[in-house]
């Protein structure tokens, strides 16, 4: 698997935050304000600018730039932000319930993100290079028909021409596989067969799989499971293309509503202090 | 449909004019005064024995338009499907190259505010494209055109520069309107004044009816032939009398089928060979007899590798081929046989100018940047991509839209805001022909040789006139799915309109929904300009000019690595 290397723009983007970022924690630190105050507020405006990005793909009619030109700062600064992030929280563990939370919540979105970020850079190629590619609403038909064809086939055999033994293999696991879904992990495949090792386990309780993919009759079935492997391992593929986006956008909310809430305290506590 | 004759419109409602190129009549002072004054005199008792009278074509095909002194009335390089005929005034057609910065454009087409746009995000959904069938919007129609002026001492600026004044009742436009081509000429109104203009279609049924007006065109056409040399790219700053001289030494030639794409479709099913298929107009190794200049069309440039050919590069309108052998000609006196084979890609027109002829009148004239120019074979594409090209003919696109598919995360973020511009329903299909690592996604190509035009019958689809973009006026669309059926690439779709309550419009006649013809728009009246473009997150959806060999390597390079 090949992962296009990152953009030259958005590792200049996050050695200028980062610098420009270290200016202002020094000056902070010169004047003896309180560092977690002003990297607090940094943070928060590098938050801002990476929600901006979500908002910007809604209006792609604005001449504000291209979306890949805000996915490369929204990249930039999704790692600056961690490094504030951690500046922020001065290296530390986190103590209490609130700042446990704030610490996971974080943790999820910055490793969804790089997830997301490696998914898409890795999965395009390998989607096109299994020659399967299909469009996501059509695959219930093509799986539908393979089931159907299979179908067909074993219809299709002279009384007697297949082992009892396998047939019943045929109806007790090799056509329930046809209609399952392809799950969340690609499954292994057996080398010699082209077929899930998992499928395989379970068909030597009713013949020898050397038996079985090698007999005539069974040939063109196990064509059909053989397409149906590569297609689940394309499902799996398309479903974490999008599947991190299911973590990352939720997360992201919930993370919005969780900063508030700790600016407000923060704020609140402060006014105390001073009162 | 609208009426057949002119008196049968004058008696109808005034909503029968709908399809007609103008909402009011042309009236009949005029069309007596074109009957006797104007060249249509010559073709005037040829359509009417053949029972399709002039009348009736310009009272459908015609519009009488007014300008102001100074106005520009067609500008060199637009896009413009119609003919003009002098009926009050006087009108000047520029001849000289240094005068034409005066025409420039000021102003690019009108764009929607950021708040119009904005407000699309909150529109109502529709479930199939909506065009408005109301039409109390459109604008009152007014024969005066509102038109950019020269700003220019108009006495000076034609003592300056060469002009010449066209006569009343002759006609002028012809070369763009009837070859699908850009102007070739800038006019300007000298005093105030009254034109008639005819779209092509009229034009057409003229030709098709009045062999004696025809054989008029394709003369005057001849006459006025060597202003298409100041519409090419490189030899545009040839003297007039030079490209005159040019036209009258040069051989013309037409090759291939003005209908390539009717069985375009059958072809690329059958599968066979393409370059096969293709007329051989130069033969590598045979005499070099001139410069090739491609009017329109296309050709493909091939090298043979043993007993096959191998596509090396393609020629679109306004590319010259031959200038190495020619150079060679030029420096040694001894002529070299051609070093590739070109074949005509659907149909072509080209001009070949005499070697002795290019050698005494354009080489002195190039500039060494011009000769490089000239020289080169187009860009650094291998020929399995060429062959794919030009075989699918989408070297035919100005705004092909390509996409990377070893960066296309199939996120669908193009088709969203396809859709979010055009109401919900996006133009395009994110499918399409398929090469390696690159897609052509079924989106119209904005072709510089539109064949949708071709057969529309109220010129509802037509170029903008400033980009060549190919539009369609839904006020004029009338559903017949002409363009659909013409369009090789499938890239152009009939809806069913609706009305406000989103109801389908049904035709009272026929019991069955109106439709009209929908494609993609380039987002023309959004302010960023093509939406997919800039929605694609990881830059893998690109719009490719076909004439732009650079940017075509560019691109083509980055994807296929």
């Amino acid at each position: 698997m090949k992962i296009r290397p990152p953009h030259s723009g958005a590792l200049l983007l996050i050695l200028i935050g980062i610098v420009v970022s270290f200016y202002f924690l020094e000056q902070a630190d010169t004047t003896l304000a309180n560092p977690a105050v002003t990297s607090g507020w940094i943070l928060l405006g590098s938050f801002v600018l990476l929600c901006l990005y979500g908002v910007r793909k809604k209006v792609p009619f604005l001449p504000i730039g291209k979306t890949a030109t805000w996915l490369q700062l929204h990249l930039g600064f999704g790692v600056i932000s961690s490094w504030l992030f951690l500046e922020h929280v001065d290296y530390r563990f986190p103590t209490g319930l609130f700042e446990t939370q704030l610490y996971l919540l974080y943790g999820l979105l910055l490793i969804s993100g790089f997830l997301g970020w490696l998914v898409m850079r890795a999965l395009p190629e390998t989607l096109r290079a299994d020659g399967r590619e299909l469009n996501p609403l059509r695959i219930p038909d093509e799986l539908a028909g393979m089931v159907k064809k299979s179908d067909d086939c074993i219809a299709g055999l002279e009384p007697g021409e297949l082992n009892p033994e396998i047939l019943k293999g045929y109806f007790e696991v090799v056509r329930p596989y046809l209609c399952s879904g392809c799950g969340f992990l690609p499954s292994r495949i057996h080398p010699e067969f082209g077929v899930p090792q998992s499928l395989i386990q379970r068909l030597q309780d009713y013949e020898s799989p050397t038996v079985l993919f090698s007999s005539d009759p069974f040939l063109p079935v196990h064509k059909i499971v053989r397409e149906k492997a590569v297609l689940d391992l394309h499902r799996v593929r398309q479903r974490w293309l999008r599947g991190w986006l299911f973590v990352h956008v939720p997360v992201t909310g919930v993370m919005v509503l969780m900063i508030v809430l700790h600016v407000i305290l923060v704020t609140a506590f402060k006014a105390g202090g001073a009162s | 449909m609208c009426p057949v004759t002119g008196s049968d419109i004058h008696d109808s409602e005034e909503d029968s004019r709908g399809h007609c190129f103008s909402p009011e009549a042309i009236p009949r002072v005029v069309l007596d005064w074109v009957q006797y004054n104007s060249i249509l005199s010559i073709a005037w008792d040829e359509c009417d024995s053949r029972g399709k009278s002039i009348e009736s074509i310009l009272q459908i095909d015609a519009r009488v338009v007014e300008y102001e002194k100074a106005d520009i009335i067609i500008r060199k390089g637009d896009y413009g499907g119609s003919v003009l005929i002098p009926l009050e005034g006087e009108i000047r057609v520029n001849l000289e190259e240094s005068g034409e910065k005066n025409f420039a454009r000021k102003r690019v087409t009108r764009k929607r505010s950021w708040l119009s746009a904005l407000g699309q995000i909150f529109r109502r959904k529709t479930p199939v494209e909506r065009i408005k069938t109301d039409s109390s919007t459109d604008k009152v129609y007014s024969s005066k055109a509102h038109v950019p002026r020269l700003d220019v001492d108009l006495e000076e600026y034609m003592s300056k520069n060469l002009t010449r004044r066209i006569g009343l009742g002759e006609i002028c436009g012809e070369i763009a309107a009837l070859r699908r081509s850009p102007r070739t000429a800038s006019i300007f109104a000298e005093t105030d004044c009254k034109l008639l203009e005819i779209r092509w279609q009229g034009v057409r049924e003229i030709l098709k009816n009045s062999k004696e007006f025809s054989h008029y065109l394709e003369d005057l056409i001849g006459d006025r032939r060597h202003q298409i040399f100041s519409g090419m790219k490189t030899l545009t700053d040839l003297p007039e009398a030079i490209q005159r001289t040019l036209s009258a030494k040069s051989i013309f030639e037409r090759w291939g089928s003005d209908h390539w794409n009717r069985n375009f479709r059958k072809i690329m099913q059958s599968q066979s060979s393409m370059i096969d298929r293709e007329s051989v107009i130069l033969q590598q190794g045979h005499h070099m007899d001139g410069l090739y200049v491609l009017l329109s069309g296309f050709a493909r440039v091939t090298n043979k590798e043993g007993s096959e050919e191998k596509t090396v590069g393609y020629l679109r309108p306004g590319d010259v081929y031959g200038l190495k052998e020619l150079m060679k000609l030029s420096r040694t006196g001894v002529g070299s046989p051609a070093l590739r084979s070109i074949r005509a890609v659907g149909a072509i027109d080209l001009v070949v100018i005499p070697s002795s002829d290019f050698v005494e009148y354009v080489l002195p004239e190039l500039k060494n940047l011009d000769i490089d120019q000239l020289g080169s074979e187009k860009g650094l594409i291998s020929t399995e991509l060429l062959d794919f090209f030009l075989d699918r003919r989408i070297v035919n696109g100005n705004q092909t839209m390509v996409i990377d598919l070893n960066r296309c995360t199939d996120c669908d973020d193009c088709v969203k805001a396809c859709a979010v511009t055009h109401d919900g329903n996006p133009r395009f299909i994110r499918e399409g022909y398929r090469h390696a690592k690159l897609m052509v996604a079924t989106a119209c190509m904005h072709c510089i040789d539109p064949v949708c035009l071709v057969g529309c019958p109220t010129g509802a689809i037509h170029r903008e006139h400033s980009t060549g973009n190919v539009v369609i006026t839904q006020s004029e669309c009338i559903g017949c799915a002409s363009c659909v059926e013409s369009c090789p690439y499938d890239n152009i779709r009939t809806v069913e309109v609706q009305d406000a309550n989103g109801e389908a419009v049904i035709d009272l006649e026929t019991g069955k929904p109106v439709l009209k013809a929908t494609k993609c728009d380039l987002c023309i009246d959004q302010p960023s300009g093509p939406a997919c473009v800039n929605a694609c997150p990881h830059d893998a959806l690109h719009r490719i000019n076909f004439s732009d060999a650079s940017g075509v390597s560019s691109i083509v390079e980055r994807i296929t690595g």
